[in-house]
């Protein structure tokens, strides 16, 4: 066993190397990102049962909302949470909403990532939330969807624990003759 | 023993650039053009799929787990049980790292290794096999059909050139191989 766990190290090791190499410029502690991935998926779970909890909670939630979650120092927006339904649960400081589209935006107002969202739940204190069924993630060129989906917007992270689908555009330069 | 062996090969990965007869390789950083050729951007897709993915932007990092799929441009695809992306300042996909049960396909050619990375600028793939255990393997089922085993396998997307380390090559007769 302790042979098979050395393997593992080594060859986490190696992932890690081939990561780095030639990339100086971007140092990355590996086993640092894979104790704060930890930590996330534990905040996932309790999302997860907080949302199964606010289902159970629901009473005539409001329509149409729109709900500033977190702002800048400067007093603008930074997260913004629209709804077709949506109720606050002022003791626990959540946010439980359906067909949502959840907007980062930059300090210019732009919108820097898009989440759409069947439905989820949003913790007002730590800024991150659950996503029950499909959601999608645009970001830039980058978009990612699937189901079932915790996100932290703090920490610009999105863990999707099914049916994971990422498309990244790039500009490729080619040699075209005349 | 870990010398490296730079095979040239007539072993094109790129089914259009296959030619009929063996020729040497271009520097990876130097493609084939004609004197008229002139720079063309045009965008190019990566999609990614598997069982679950986390994507962490401030980290430039997302980690795809349990049937891992690439699709790169419609060059080619990669399988593999878990595979790392790095992505670049401007958030696309720079470099792919996969590990477990890699396979990867270009038309009629065919990789298999334990652990592989591609690197989006250069176009790069590099294939690695297990310490003490198999090689990685690279199979041409096209017109000129070879079979590569090396420690570790380099190729490029736009280019002729392979280099393997502690290689061992069988190709046909039309397969042309030149080595260095």
């Amino acid at each position: 066993m302790q042979g098979r766990q050395a393997g593992k190290e080594v060859k986490y090791l190696a992932i890690v190397l081939a990561i780095v190499a030639g990339s100086a410029a971007h140092a990355f502690d590996f086993s640092a990102w894979s104790a704060q991935r930890d930590l996330h998926l534990r905040e996932a779970e309790r999302l997860r049962t907080a949302y199964s909890n606010c289902l159970q909670r629901l009473d005539h939630p409001a329509e149409d909302v729109s709900v500033p979650v977190e702002t800048y120092a400067s007093g603008a927006v930074r997260l913004v949470v629209q709804a077709r339904r949506a109720q606050f649960f002022l003791d626990s400081g959540l946010v439980w909403a359906e067909n949502v589209v959840v907007r980062r935006l930059a300090p210019d107002g732009s919108v820097e990532t898009r989440i759409d969202a069947r439905s989820c739940v949003v913790d007002r204190f730590t800024k991150s939330g659950w996503v029950e069924g499909t959601a999608r993630v645009q970001h830039g060129k980058t978009s990612l969807a699937g189901n079932s989906v915790y996100f932290s917007s703090p920490e610009s992270y999105v863990r999707i624990f099914e049916k994971a689908d990422l498309q990244s555009e790039g500009v490729k330069v080619k040699e075209v003759g005349l | 023993m870990t010398a490296l062996l730079s095979a040239m090969l007539a072993f094109s990965l790129l089914g259009d650039m296959a030619p009929s007869t063996a020729k040497t390789a271009k520097a990876p950083d130097a493609p084939k053009a004609s004197k008229a050729s002139q720079p063309v951007a045009a965008t190019e897709v990566t999609r990614i799929r598997s069982d679950s993915a986390d994507y962490d932007r401030a980290a430039g990092m997302a980690v795809f787990e349990g049937h891992v799929c690439v699709e790169h441009a419609g060059e080619y695809t990669m399988n593999a049980d878990r595979i790392y992306a790095v992505m670049t300042s401007s958030n696309e996909i720079g470099r792919v790292v996969a590990v477990g049960g890699v396979t990867i396909t270009n038309a009629a050619r065919v990789g298999s290794c334990s652990m592989a990375t591609f690197r989006r600028a250069k176009r790069e793939i590099e294939m690695f096999g297990e310490a003490g255990g198999a090689q990685a393997r690279l199979v041409d089922g096209g017109e000129r059909p070879g079979e590569l085993e090396g420690d570790r396998i380099k190729f490029w997307l736009d280019a002729e050139q392979v280099e393997v380390e502690n290689s061992r090559i069988t190709t046909s007769e039309k397969g042309g191989v030149e080595l260095l």
